[in-house]
Parts: C-alpha cells; structure tokens; sequence
C-alpha cells in the first residue's frame, strides 16, 4: 500500500504518485496521508466512494462482484484481532464471557488508560490511526443483544465517558463483560451529527478537513461515509428484530470440518458442546465475507459478470460497486493469476504436510480457487503493496499478514535476531501457516502501526549478575579442577604398634618358656591343695554308688583351655566311681561338647558306660534357656522325652530306673530330688545365675557344683553362700581335684605354670607400660593437650 | 593322619588370629569369619535337629499324643505369626502376639526367679550375719563385709542434705565414705579384670600348648 493524496478540490483520494487528481485533474497539493494512516488500499477506495458522492447520491451497489472479491481479499486480509473480534461475537450470542481468551497484547491495550477528555491517548491515537474501530467493533445481528448483556461495572473511565471513547481498544472485554456499553462508536450507532471529533478515525478527520466535499459528506451522515458493505450491516443492526429471528449459523471449524486446534485458545469456545452456539456467526460478519467464502468470483471462470455472481450467491447484490470496479479492473492482469495460484498453492501444500493446524478453517473453503484460478484477479493485488511497507519492513514486506496479526513486539523479536523462529513458534500454530505461506505469495500489505507499548521488563542487578553467569557458563568451558599435588603421607612407624608387638612378644616368649623350659616352682613351700577342689572330691566321694550326677554342658570352645581341663578332671572323678551320668544342655555349643564327651564315654573300656542307656544318657540341647530349666525344675521327666538322637527315653524303663531312680520305672516317679548331684559347667555368668535361680531355688537340698573358668569366679562367689553349693575354676583346681585322685597330668601343670608366668609377665608389662603413660600424660599437661584421661 | 590335619588347621587358624596383635590383616578377618561361620553354622543345625524335627516327625509319624500335638501346633502358630516381620512389614502387628507371650513369660520367669535365686538370699546372708558366729577370722570377714558393703552402697548416692546442697560443699566424712566406696568398686573391677585376664591367658597358653602338639607330631611324622 502506497501514500495517498486527497485532492483539495473534489476531495477524491489519489495515490501518492499522482500529479493530478484523478477525479477531477486539478494539480494535486491535498493531504498526504501516510500509511500509518491511512487504511489498506482497499479500505481507502470504498472510503472514497463514500465520500466523494454527491448527497443524495445513490449509494453504490454492494452486490457487485467487486464486493465479493474484496472480501475474500479482504478475510484474507483480516487480522487475528478482527477475527476474535468476530469469534467472541459468537460468545456473546452464547452469553459467554472471552475475557480470558485474550491475548497478551491486548490485554495491555486494554490496560491503557482512559483517554483524556476530549481525545485519546499516545497510544490510542496510533492504534486508532492503525486500526479503525469499525473493524473491532463490527455490528452484526447479535449486537442488540450483547449490548443488552454488558454489565454496568467496567470501570468509571469506561462507563463514565464511554460515548466519547473509541470502542475498540477494549475489543472482546467489552463483549465479554461491559454490558451497557457500546460495541459502536457513537457515530455508528446513531445518526446524531453531534459526533465528538475524537471519536472520528483520523483518516475520516483528515479527509473531512482536507475537503469540503468531505465535509459536506459527514454533514450528510456517518452512513454516507463508510464503505458500502458496512453501511448495509449498519443497514442490518438498524433491524435487530429480523437479526434476532434468524438462526444462528454453526461455527465455522464445524462447517468446515477443520479440526478445532486449528484455533488458538483464544478463539476456542469456552465449551465445546456449546460449539454451535459459541460458533463464528455469519451473522457477525457482513453478508459478503460469508457469502463468499466459498469462492471468490474473480477466481470463477464467469467471475467477470455480475450475473454468474448473483447467480452464485445470493449476497451478490450487497457488493459495492467499486469492489466490481477493481475486480474488472484487476481481471486484466493475468500475471497475479500465478500468484495467486502460488498463494492457495502453498497453502493446499501446507495443508497436506500439515493438515489442520496451519490455518483457520474459513481459510480453507477458500481452496477451490486454486483449482479454478482466475484469470482476472483482483487489483488489489498489483498494487505495489511493498513499496508502502516503507522503511520499518523488516524483508521487504514478506509476511504482511502475519505482520498485521502478530504484535508489534512478536514482529520485533521476528526481525531483530536469529531468534524469530522460536518467536514465530511460540504464537499460535495457525499463525506460522499464515506467516509462511504469505511469506511466499500473499500481496503485500503495510501492517497497521499499532504501537502497542511492549511490556517493560525490569531486572534486579541480581537477576542480571545471573543471567550474565549463564550466558557465560554457556560460552565458556568448564574448566577442569587442576590437579593438585598431594604430598605423600609419610609412614610414620607408630611406637605405640611396636611397643604392642614387643609386649606381645614378651608374654609369647614367656608362656613359650615355661612350657618347652625346665619347670620353675611359682609356689614357695609346700603345695597347698585347692579347697574347692577337696571340697568337690569329698562331696563326689559321698555320693551314693546309684545316684545319678547330671552334667549340663553350658560353655562353649571359647574358654575350651580351662574348660577342658576342668571337664575332664570332674568325669574321671565321677567315672572313676561308676556314677550314672546324664548328660545334657541349654546351650547349642554345649551340645557338640556333650556329644563328645559321650562319645568318649562310649571308647571306654570299663564295661558300664558303653551300655546305652545305663552309663549315660545324652539328653543333648534343651531348648529354651531359662524356660526349659524351669521346665526341668518342675518336671525332670520332660527331659527324657527326647534324648540326643531324638528318642523317646520316657518309655524306656530301665533307663528311667537308672536315670531318674524312679522305683517302678515310671516317668512319674523321676524327680530332680533323686538326683545325686548336679554339675553345671558354664562360662558365662548367665549360666550360673539362671541355674541357681531356677533350679537350685526350686530345690534347696540339691547339691550344685560350678566348674567355671577363672574369669566367672568372683562372679559367682556370692552363690556358694549356701550349704550345697560348691565351685572350681580353672587349671590350677584341675590340677587339685587331679590330685585327689592321686594322679596328676604333667602337661596340666606346665600349663599351669605357663599361665602363672604370662600372668606375671602381663603385670610386669603393665607396670612397665605405665611409665611411658605417666611421662605421655605429664608432658601433654604441661602442653596444654592433655585429653580428657590424660589429665 | 586326621590329627596331624586337624591340627594344621588349627594351627593356621590359630597363627591368624594372633596375628591381629600385629595388626588388623585379612588373615585375621578370615579366620574369624570362619569361625563365626561355623558356630552360627552348627547352631542353626542343632536348633533344627533339636527343636524342630522331632516335633514333626512324631506328629507325622503319629507317635505324638495330643498334648505333644497341641503344644506343637501352638508352638507353630506362634512361630508363623513371626513371619510378618519379614518383608515389607505388613501385618506386622501379628508377630507382636509372640513375642509378647515370649518376653513376658521370659520376664516374669525371670523375675521370680531373681527375686528368689539371687536377691533375697544374697540379701539375707549378708544381713544376718551368719559368719558372726564362726571362728575369729570368719566373724572378721564377716564384719568387713558388710563395711564394705554399706560403703560400696554409700558411693552411689547423687543427692545432698538440704543444708549442704544450700551451701554446695559436702560433709567431709560423706565424701570420704564415697571416695572410699569407688575405691572398692574400682577394686572389684580390677578383680574382674584379672580374672579375665587369667582366663585369656590360659586360652592363649592352651593354643599355644596345642600348636606345640602338632608341630611335635609334624616333625615325628
């Protein structure tokens, strides 16, 4: 689109490259209208039909197939904005607010303030310079109906002063929510002549005061200044009634079978099973657009004739004049058949690769003219639209209707960086569509200048350190932590291990001496014979040929070097005496310790304890610890029902008799009583508590004897309180109770004579020891380091 | 033949063992996870032997009476409620049946048998006195005693009379008695652990003494 020229004499609108006037060939020196604004070529010349009239006279005919083919042009033409505009009529036919559908930019132009009494804003100014009214608020049937819905509560600024505001700013908002106000510029609702002249449209103002005739034409009534198509939709909102009466028409991405993503969230319907009735109405559109989506005339073969446009649509009559004017004029120029072709081409293309979301549905019943291309197309589309683009074309005017529906911000992220395809790609889907496909073939158009403040971004010098460290955290490499010598820890030979080695070392080469030397007499004098071990001889001595003894296993290989020793002394005491033994545990160690002793029982040669079931009896692990000595307390029987082997012994009479010296051989009769002695060898004092808290409690006459270790000796000191309580730990009462039978093991005694020279070694390196440890301690106090045992 | 490798093994496992006195060494770290091994190893065997099996062979060879069936039947349950505690713990709860049948018929066991096995007989005998009336040394003893025990007895006392948690100082005497109540507890300590000490010395002399006896059967054969 090109500057124009309005004449001064006849008021005629003239392209910019025009001497004289066209109309009437006076020397041209009118009003330049810059393209900022003026409106689109095609907008501009009905506009000069509309003007230059004389009063009075006939309004041109609308239904000429110029008409149709303007407004093909023209809904291809139709910014984003218009088309929500028109979607949100559908809501507002629905009672449904869009509100929240809008988009980002127009929110911020809904944002602006009021405008100031008596005029507009900065930026109302420019986007009313750039956007006429008439296309946002475009009366349609449902107009009536809307304004009757709009809610009284928009604002003071709005409501207060909403005739002498332009409407359009507000868009789908004032669909959405203001109830009362109008959709309309007052000058379009009403034929009051008393317009403010803020709420002309510059490109009216500047061609009412740049020509009388112009000015003669606004006396005449705003009808008589707009185009003709619209003045037959004032025509229409002039008759709600019969608006009202007509059904409405189902949306447009039904009709066409388009897939509903095509349209962006904002054009959606709230709710899609109100889809019909949220649909793009006809109806909000002038009839020619919906008329004329199927085709264009200009793209028929007999598109030249009004006649094959009446006949084909029946809106054919609503097309002005001069839009047949430019399609007869422009059906001369064959060579933007290819172009066109190319557009509609490139779009069938595109719809192939990608089929619904490229573009809106409308947009598509649009196709057959790629199969029927004209051979006439429309003016319109050779003018040179880029050369108007003017300077602020970022290609050359390569996406002029991608420019006219994108936002001035998207444009300019778009042109400015290598960045405008990821711009591009975050508007709608459909919008890429248009924006390629018009890149390619569609005429230029000069983008309205809507200067639409970009949101200002303020960041915080945090924010900006940040996003510096980003930026460079991706440009730079990151950078390898050097490697940092690490000294090699010297190997410090402790003396605390060497003093250990050495001490160990010591005590070896003690107990290594007196076991392989020459004995040494530890004992001064004569050998005193171990009380303990007396005590035991006599009480085993004393015990009846046929009492029984039981000996509980209750130690494990842990302390075997006492415990052996012990353990064998005991039983060659009591089997040197043909006692009947029994043995048994709690212990699941104790057990393998039974079982080997029973098995060397068995090896005997004496005749009696190789008799199973007289000698001995292995009643081998009674489970349960404290439960089943109690048991045994209670009820000694039990312990026969399963010996080691798992055999039932309780049936066994001869064993009963012998075991349990029941009189008649009956498990009944056996009792804990009848038991000759009880020998408890135990390595833990555990064992020797729960053994005097549940059996020897429970019978106080029973004699116990503990063979321990030396370790559990003071522990169980206070046992042996009672009468038939006795004790013997260690080798050295072995030894004794060895003595008392009148023979003693040579080996037995080097052991003991070992374990009294590592006894006396080990003080010796105590003692020994404790010097460094006080000379350590004092040195580290007069330091100051001295720890908590140091000090 | 048997001897001379079983008491190889022994040696070894032995010579591992007292290696730890040097330092921490795999060795070390193998012989006493084999030894822990084989004790967990032989333990489980005789609880399996011991406890399990001849419950269910008698009740499946239909030697067991009804009482025997019914305690074992019990005995299972109350093992199978165990089982929840396995895995992701759901119905957890059941196995708190068992265990409380098992700790508390354990503690009141326990208990009474404490009460009457140890507590009130300990008690007694020093109480009565019954040493006074031996001979000298036996009436002796029997004094020192129960001084040692009532300073024993003092030295755990953590509180003060009025006046002296007032002024914060404690009675010369009561911290002398105290004093000399932890001197006999440290002196019961250090009985403990020479005997302890005795013991372990024994066990070393014994292992010594058994690598003694294979290495003179290694150098006969």
């Amino acid at each position: 689109m090109q500057g124009s020229i309005v004449c001064g004499q006849c008021g005629t609108s003239n392209p910019s490259s025009r001497k004289t006037c066209d109309n009437c060939g006076v020397m041209l020196t009118g009003v330049h209208l810059s393209p900022a604004d003026t409106l689109p070529d095609w907008l501009s010349e009905p506009e000069q039909t509309a003007v230059h009239p004389a009063p009075g006279s006939p309004q041109p005919d609308v239904s000429t197939p110029e008409v149709e083919s303007k407004a093909v042009a023209t809904e291809l033409e139709l910014p984003a904005w218009l088309r929500a505009d028109s979607t949100s009529e559908g809501d507002v036919h629905a009672g449904l607010t869009s509100a929240p559908d809008l988009p980002d930019w127009l929110g911020d132009v809904e944002e602006l303030p009021a405008s100031t009494e008596g005029g507009t804003t900065g930026a109302d100014t420019s986007i009313s310079s750039g956007v006429p009214s008439w296309l946002l608020m475009e009366p349609d049937d449902s107009a009536p109906s809307a304004q009757a819905d709009v809610s009284a509560d928009t604002g003071a600024s709005r409501s207060g002063d909403t005739s002498s505001e332009p409407a359009w700013p507000y868009g789908d908002q004032i669909e959405a929510t203001s109830a009362s106000m109008p959709l309309h510029p007052a000058w379009l609702n009403t034929p009051d002549t008393s317009i403010p002249p803020e709420d002309v449209p510059p490109w009216q103002s500047a061609t009412a005061a740049s020509s009388s005739a112009g000015e003669q034409a606004f006396d005449a009534g705003p009808i008589s200044t707009l185009p003709g198509w619209l003045t037959d939709e004032t025509a229409q909102e002039n008759q709600p009634a019969q608006s009202a009466a007509e059904p409405e028409p189902a949306p447009i991405y039904r009709q066409t079978g388009q897939a509903e993503v095509e349209f962006p969230d904002w054009l959606r319907p709230a709710d899609e099973e109100q889809g019909d009735a949220l649909a793009y109405p006809e109806g909000g559109l002038p009839d020619w657009p919906s008329t004329q989506t199927s085709a264009a005339d200009w793209e028929q073969p007999s598109s030249a004739t009004g006649d094959a446009v009446s006949t084909k649509s029946g809106a054919a009559g609503e097309i002005p004049g001069w839009l047949i004017d430019d399609t007869a004029h422009d059906a001369q120029q064959t060579n933007q058949d290819d172009h066109v072709a190319r557009i509609y081409s490139t779009e069938q293309a595109g719809a192939g690769t990608e089929p619904a979301p490229q573009i809106p549905a409308w947009l598509n019943d649009i196709e057959p003219l790629t199969v029927n291309p004209s051979p006439e197309p429309p003016a319109w589309l050779n003018e040179p639209d880029r050369a108007a683009l003017g300077p602020a074309a970022p290609d050359g005017g390569g996406a002029p209707i991608a420019r006219l529906e994108m936002p001035e911000w998207l444009l300019r992220d778009a042109e400015s960086s290598a960045a405008a395809t990821a711009t591009v790609e975050a508007a709608p889907v459909w919008l890429h569509g248009l924006e390629s496909s018009a890149e390619v073939a569609r005429p230029s158009i000069p983008a309205a200048e809507t200067t639409v403040a970009a949101p200002a971004i303020e960041r915080s010098p945090e924010r900006l350190a940040a996003m510096q460290l980003l930026e460079r955290l991706l440009v730079e490499p990151v950078t390898e932590p050097a490697a940092v010598p690490v000294p090699r820890p010297r190997r410090r030979v402790r003396v605390g291990t060497l003093l250990q080695v050495l001490a160990f070392l010591i005590l070896l080469l003690a107990i290594l001496a007196a076991l392989l030397g020459p004995r040494i007499p530890f004992s001064v004098g004569a050998a005193v014979p171990s009380s303990s071990a007396a005590a035991l001889a006599t009480r085993i001595a004393a015990l009846p040929q046929s009492a029984p003894v039981l000996l509980a296993y209750e130690w494990d290989a842990r302390r075997g070097a006492e415990m052996e020793a012990l353990e064998a002394a005991v039983v060659a005491k009591l089997t040197a005496r043909h006692l009947p033994l029994l043995l048994m545990t709690t212990d699941p160690q104790g057990a393998l310790l039974g079982e080997r002793r029973a098995t060397l029982l068995r090896e005997g040669t004496d005749r009696f304890y190789n008799q199973a079931g007289l000698g001995f009896v292995d009643l081998g692990y009674k489970p349960g610890g404290a439960l089943a000595l109690a048991r045994l307390a209670s009820n000694f029987g039990s312990a026969f029902e399963q010996d080691w082997t798992g055999r039932n012994l309780t049936g066994e009479r001869n064993v009963i008799q012998t075991m349990c010296q029941s009189p008649n051989g009956a498990i009944s009769g056996c009792s804990l009583d009848r038991v000759g002695m009880v020998i408890v060898m135990a390595d833990e004092s555990e064992d020797a508590r729960i053994w005097m808290e549940q059996v020897a409690s429970a019978h106080p006459s029973l004699p116990i004897t503990f063979v321990t270790p030396v370790e559990l000796a003071p522990l169980i000191q206070p046992y042996l309180t009672r009468p038939d309580v006795t004790m013997i730990t260690g080798l050295r009462d072995a030894i004794g109770l060895q003595e008392f039978g009148g023979s003693a093991d040579e080996r037995l005694a080097r052991r003991v004579d070992a374990g009294s020279a590592g006894g006396t070694v080990f003080g010796l390196l105590v003692l020994i020891g404790m010097v460094p440890a006080v000379w350590s301690g004092r040195r580290a106090r007069r330091r100051g380091k001295a720890g908590v045992w140091e000090r | 033949m048997g001897a001379l490798v079983g008491g190889g093994i022994a040696t070894f496992l032995s010579l591992c063992i007292l290696s730890r006195a040097i330092a921490d060494n795999p060795f070390y770290r193998f012989a006493q996870s084999l030894l822990v091994g084989t004790a967990l190893g032989y333990i489980s065997a005789v609880l399996l032997r011991s406890a399990i099996v001849p419950r269910v062979t008698s009740a499946l060879s239909g030697t067991a009476g009804v009482d025997q069936l019914a305690i074992g039947a019990t005995g299972l349950l109350l093992g199978l409620l165990l089982l929840p505690r396995f895995g992701r713990q759901r119905g957890s709860y059941w196995a708190n049946v068992p265990l409380a049948i098992l700790f508390g018929a354990g503690a009141a066991l326990a208990l009474a048998g404490a009460m009457r096995g140890t507590l009130l007989p300990q008690l007694f005998d020093t109480v009565r006195l019954r040493g006074l009336t031996g001979n000298l040394a036996s009436q002796i003893g029997t004094v020192v005693l129960a001084i040692l025990t009532i300073l024993t007895l003092v030295s755990f006392t953590y509180t003060l009379p009025g006046r002296q948690a007032q002024s914060g100082e404690e009675h010369g005497l009561r911290r002398g008695l105290r004093s000399l109540g932890r001197v006999l507890i440290l002196l019961t300590f250090g009985v403990f652990f020479a005997a302890t000490v005795t013991t372990y010395i024994y066990a070393l002399v014994g292992q010594v003494d058994t690598i003694r006896d294979w290495l003179t059967l290694l150098l006969r054969t």
